[in-house]
This record gives structure tokens, C-alpha cells and sequence, in this order.
């Protein structure tokens, strides 16, 4: 999952950006408006949190210009007027959720994996396909009854490929969302992390859980339970 | 009291109006009744002398006057209603004109060469103009004769006349006061009407978005207009600026705040440590919040414009259930679409806001909104249906930085927020239960 902070104060950004990543999330940060207006447009984001008292274009700026680009990721507002008339105006621009400082961080991270979740049809924070469990809000992954230990870049593997569940995606979009822009990149990678994650959800590969499409990229078997439909329409 | 301009003058002029008229009528009557008397005397006398021109004195001291030389032919017709008599020094009638056919009965003889105008009895009914005149008579003998010339005339005529002549100068009067009086009430209108304009536009203004009094006004009243105008931009500019003052105030502290809440969470911390730092954060935080909302209240404020609520309240309820997409909660907003109430818009979002994310919170789905106004006030209701407020003393839940539910951090303060606006509009609020079981936030805030 790849996120993106916009927000002026450098050091809650940098305790935003840190608790992200240790939560599994490629960052990217600013704290400037026109960058993040940029950032926003051309990275391949699934979730942004936005300071709405921002120099420059303001949160508020960024998000209308977002939504009028025909961009649907999820956005979290991060603000420091609790006036509804701020939040409101926040939301109608287009945002989805709003977290007023000073936050519980806890509350910070929850807010913006259910917002992740839901924008993926997910209603619930456990993921589900076949007999493989991923928590997002304990960051843990089961088969079957056995919890699996997997590495930071296993991880954000495979909650792309779970949230992405039924669809078929590239090693190239993998590689855009688990890793942050000025990050070393080498899409094989995404080919080692794959094989290891194979060997540990699926050690006597039997269920092959994770199927390659040559040429095309992998895909992880949807559920056939429901997903929540408003959020499907919505994605 | 008469409570108003155009009738304080209407009255004013309407009794000067009287005044004027009766005191002109009165006048012009006397004037009037003394010419015509005058008249009458003048009249009387010249028939008098001519009356004496022709007169002989008999020697036994009677007094002859021949019917053919009579000056008015009046005098020689049977009760004609034109008399003349001659009374001698003891009053008794020595001579009468032919006309007189009864008595003629003079109360008081002047003195010899005096004329007296009285009203006397006439023979037959009714009344005479009578002028006497007393005068001697010495005749070649020597003998003195005392006489007393007595012309009459009937009054009614007078009468008659005078009359017609009060009829018609009371009628032209007032007929000439009540269309003064109907001039009056147009030049008061005319005149008013700026004033009546300005009330028009005071109440227009409720619906107006600029919140200024437009157009030109008479120069009596324009300083008025532009101290008006300026006094409405300057609330509402300071209004906003005082907002924009305390967003910024909050947003500096804030921002410090939350990297301080976050440091909270270092690992690296002693648990002793840590839980202080969250709790006096959290205290901080309320008591931030709650008198930086109390300032922002605007209140209860003169000419404010009637907002429409349910566009507010729908405004509110799209926001929130993208905030509520977890738990679906439903936002049913059953305020009628033509319910206006004159309040502050930041007021009235900030305390709809924070029932309805309130009820959301605390309640299980679903959240009604209705309001209407009872008895001029207006009556606003919040219902969740979730589990009802506890039942040991909900009302503490108004007073200030009183939590309900220690699991949400620092937003306990919601209820005591609300109650805070509602006060500065000098309304109440209550807190009950909904029919299915959940709480009932009930404001009432009194609109007269």
C-alpha cells in the first residue's frame, strides 16, 4: 500500500510517515502544497492524508483538484480547526474521512486502514481467501489456524494481492505500491517476494493460493463472500 | 401612547384642524350676525326719521301720521310683519302703524334722544327687531310731549337668514377640514414612505444574503441607513475575523500538540511516564476545545437572517456518513424544508454537527433530525437508537469536560459544546430518551 502525507509541521510528519511505515505502507511525504498537489496526481497513491491548513494550495485545494482529475483513492483529512464547518468542507471537496489533531495515533492508523479497506470492498478489517487470515489492524497473517511470520516487503505483498483479491496485477503496479518513489526498485524482487511468500502461505504447494498469469502478473482467488457493495460501486 | 409617526401627526392636525375651524366659523359668525344687525339698525333708523319727517302732533298731544304717507307700504299692510308705533312718557301706544294689529309691548324706553335695538315679543308669536327712539316733541304752545318711536320688524327673516348663512359656513367649513385632513394623511404618506421603505428593507434583509440596506433614502434618514450598513458589515466582518482568529489560535497549538500526543506513544517511554503525558494532553485539548468553541459562538444576534435548517442538517448528514461508512449509520433528516429560524450559520452547524456525530457515535445505525417551531421558539431534536444515555445523572454530560465514554478520547465534550451554544442563545437543553429507546438530545431556543 503506498501512502502519501502532506503536511507542513516536519515532525508530525515524520512521526505520521514512521508509524505508517512500520504499519507496512510505502510513504511518501511533503510538506509543501504544490509538491503534494503533484504527488497526488501522478503517483500511484491508495491513500493520502491531507493537512487542510496547508501554505501554498491548501488541503482543501489539493483535494478538489484530486477528485476533479477523476482520482478515487481514499483521502484522510488531518485538521486543526475541530469547527464542522471546516470538516464539511473538507468532506463535500471530496475527502472521506477527517482526523482533528492533536490525534491518537492508534486512531490515525485505524481510520486510514478502514478507509484502505473499504475503498478495496473490504467491510471487515480481517481478509479473507481461502484459508489465508490477514488482520490489517493487528498486522497479522494466519493459515488456517497458524499465524505466518512474514518480512515487512512479504507483507505489503501480500495485502496488495489480498486487497486486490480476484484481480489480476502487474509486477509493475506490485512494485508501484509497496515501494515509495525515491526508493531502490528492481521489479525481480517482486518475483523473490512472491516465491517466499508461496514457500510460507503454502509450504507443501499444494493449494497454490498466489497463480501466476505469464506476461500479465498474479492473482490471489477471490472469496465468494460478500464484499461491501457501496465500496465496490465506489472503486 | 399613539405608537406611531403618522398617527402622532394625524392627531397633532386633526386638533389643531378643530381648533382653527371652530374659531374661524366662530368669527366669521359674529362678524357676519354684527354686520347684519348693524345693518338692520341702519335700516330701522332711516325709517324712523322718515317716519318723523312725516309726523304731526295734535295739539291734545296726540301723534298723527296720515297711512298714505307711510314710507314703506309695509306699514299700511295688516300684519305685515313691518310695524311702527309711538308710546307716550308711560310706555302707553299713542299711534300704531296699520300693520300692527295687536299690542306691541317695549320693556325699557331710552332716554330722548337715544336708540335702543332690543328683541321684543311680537303680537301674534315670534319675535321682533324693534328700535326705539326717544324724543320730545315741544309744540307752538309750549307743551312739552315726551314720546318714544318704536319701529319693529319681524326677526324671522333675520332669523331665517342667519340660519342659512351658519348652515352653509359650518358645512364649507368642514368640508374643507376633512379634505384638509385627507391631504394631510397623502402628504404623511408620501412623506413616511422612505421610512416605511426602510422598515420594508430592515425586514428584507432577513432574506438577504449581503445582509445591507439598499437604495437611495431622504437625507434625514440616510446617516442613518450608512451607520446601519456599516454597523452590519462590521459584525459580520469581525465575526468572521474573530473565527479565523481562533482557527488560526488552534491550529498553532495544535499542531505541537499532536507531535506531543504522538511522543506519547514512544515505546521507549516508562508506562508511568506516557499515561500523564496522554491524560493532560487530553485535559488540555478539551479545555482548548471547549473555549475556543465557546468564543466562536456568535449568539443570539439583531437582523439576523432566518436560515433554512434542513439544508444544513442534510449538509451535515452527507458528511457524516462518509465519517460513519463503517458502521452505515443512516442520517434521516425530517425537518420541513420551509422551517427558517434567525440563527448564526456557523452556530447552528457547529451545534447540529456535533449532535448528530454524537448520536452517530454513541447510537447503533441510524439518526433522526427533526425540528419545529412551538410557541416561537424552536424546537430541535437529535435521536439515535442506540442504548439512551446512562441513567445516572445525563445531565452532567452538559457541564464541561464531563466524559461519558472514556473510550473516546477527548471527545466527551461534544454535549457540553452544544449546551454552550444553546445557552448564548438563551435556550435549553435536554436530554431524553427516543420512542425506540436511544437518546434524545431536545433543544429549544427561544426565536422572539
Amino acid at each position: 500500500m503506498r501512502a502519501l502525507v502532506i503536511e507542513d509541521d516536519v515532525e508530525l510528519r515524520e512521526q505520521v510517515c514512521e508509524r505508517l511505515r512500520n504499519e507496512g505502507y510505502a510513504v511518501d511525504s511533503t510538506g509543501e502544497g504544490e509538491e503534494g498537489l503533484f504527488y497526488a496526481k501522478e503517483y500511484p497513491i491508495d491513500i493520502a492524508i491531507v493537512d487542510l491548513g496547508l501554505p501554498g494550495p491548501t488541503g482543501l485545494d489539493i483535494i478538489t483538484e484530486v477528485r476533479e482529475a477523476g482520482l478515487d483513492y481514499p483521502i484522510l483529512i488531518l485538521t486543526a480547526r475541530s469547527r464542522w464547518q471546516d470538516k464539511v468542507e473538507g468532506l463535500e471537496a471530496g475527502a472521506d474521512d477527517y482526523v482533528v489533531k492533536p490525534f491518537q495515533p492508534e486512531e490515525l492508523s485505524a481510520r486510514i486502514q478502514a478507509l484502505v479497506r473499504r475503498s478495496r470492498g473490504w467491510a471487515q478489517p480481517r481478509l479473507e481467501s481461502g484459508d489465508i487470515v490477514l488482520d490489517t489492524s493487528r498486522q497479522e497473517v494466519f493459515v488456517g489456524e497458524d499465524s505466518i511470520d512474514l518480512t515487512a516487503y512479504e507483507y505489503r505483498v501480500l495485502e496488495y494481492l489480498m486487497l486486490h483479491a480476484g484481480e489480476v496485477i502487474s509486477k509493475t503496479a506490485l512494485t508501484e505500491h509497496i515501494y515509495e518513489e525515491n526508493a531502490e526498485r528492481d521489479s525481480n524482487v517482486i518475483e523473490v517476494f512472491v516465491r517466499r511468500l508461496r514457500a510460507k502461505l503454502d509450504p507443501d504447494g499444494t493449494r497454490k493460493p498466489i497463480e501466476t498469469l505469464r506476461g500479465r502478473g498474479y492473482r490471489l482467488a477471490r472469496d465468494d463472500r460478500p464484499r461491501n457493495a457501496a465500496a465496490v460501486e465506489r472503486s | 401612547m399613539i405608537n406611531s409617526l403618522r398617527a402622532r401627526l394625524l392627531a397633532a392636525t386633526a386638533v389643531l384642524l378643530l381648533a382653527f375651524t371652530v374659531l374661524t366659523g366662530l368669527a366669521l359668525q359674529t362678524a357676519v350676525r354684527e354686520r347684519a344687525d348693524q345693518a338692520e339698525h341702519d335700516r330701522l333708523q332711516g325709517l324712523s326719521y322718515a317716519l318723523l319727517g312725516s309726523a304731526d302732533i295734535t295739539d291734545a298731544g296726540g301723534f298723527n301720521l296720515a297711512p298714505r304717507v307711510l314710507p314703506e307700504s309695509d306699514l299700511t299692510r295688516p300684519d305685515s310683519g313691518l310695524y311702527a308705533a309711538v308710546l307716550d312718557s308711560q310706555g302707553r301706544m299713542i299711534w300704531h302703524s296699520p300693520s300692527l294689529l295687536g299690542d306691541i309691548d317695549v320693556p325699557d324706553l331710552p332716554a330722548v334722544g337715544q336708540w335702543q335695538q332690543m328683541r321684543i315679543p311680537a303680537p301674534g308669536g315670534g319675535e321682533l327687531i324693534s328700535l326705539s327712539f326717544g324724543f320730545r316733541w315741544v309744540t307752538e304752545q309750549g307743551d312739552d310731549y315726551r314720546y318714544t318711536l318704536v319701529v319693529a320688524e319681524n326677526a324671522q327673516a333675520f332669523v331665517k337668514q342667519m340660519t342659512r348663512f351658519r348652515s352653509v359656513l359650518w358645512t364649507l367649513l368642514s368640508v374643507s377640514a376633512i379634505s384638509l385632513l385627507i391631504v394631510e394623511l397623502l402628504i404623511l404618506r408620501w412623506g413616511l414612505a422612505p421610512l416605511r421603505r426602510l422598515a420594508r428593507n430592515l425586514a428584507d434583509l432577513e432574506s438577504d444574503r449581503d445582509r445591507r440596506l439598499e437604495g437611495h433614502y431622504p437625507d434625514e434618514i440616510q446617516p442613518l441607513v450608512s451607520n446601519l450598513n456599516t454597523m452590519l458589515a462590521n459584525d459580520q466582518a469581525r465575526l468572521t475575523r474573530y473565527r479565523n482568529a481562533l482557527g488560526d489560535l488552534a491550529h498553532s497549538l495544535k499542531t505541537p500538540m499532536a507531535i506531543l500526543r504522538g511522543m506519547a506513544e514512544d515505546k521507549s517511554l516508562a508506562a508511568e511516564t506516557r499515561d500523564p503525558l496522554r491524560s493532560q494532553l487530553a485535559r488540555m485539548n478539551d479545555i482548548l476545545d471547549y473555549q475556543l468553541q465557546k468564543a466562536a459562538a456568535a449568539g443570539k444576534r439583531t437582523l439576523a437572517r432566518p436560515l433554512a435548517l434542513r439544508p444544513i442538517a442534510e449538509r451535515l448528514g452527507r458528511a457524516l456518513t462518509k465519517v460513519y461508512a463503517e458502521q452505515a449509520t443512516t442520517f434521516d433528516i425530517a425537518i420541513d424544508t420551509r422551517l427558517r429560524a434567525p440563527l448564526d450559520e456557523g452556530d447552528i452547524t457547529e451545534l447540529l454537527g456535533t449532535l448528530m456525530d454524537n448520536a452517530a457515535k454513541y447510537g447503533r445505525d441510524h439518526v433522526t433530525v427533526d425540528a419545529r417551531i412551538i410557541d416561537r421558539a424552536l424546537e430541535l431534536w437529535v435521536d439515535d437508537n442506540g442504548a439512551g444515555f446512562a441513567d445516572s445523572a445525563p445531565h452532567r454530560l452538559l457541564e464541561r469536560g464531563v466524559r461519558a465514554d472514556s473510550n473516546h478520547e477527548g471527545q466527551g465534550l461534544g454535549l457540553a459544546v452544544a449546551a454552550e451554544i444553546v445557552r448564548s442563545y438563551n435556550g435549553t437543553i435536554e436530554l431524553g430518551r427516543a420512542d425506540n429507546g436511544g437518546a434524545r438530545v431536545i433543544v429549544r431556543i427561544p426565536l422572539s
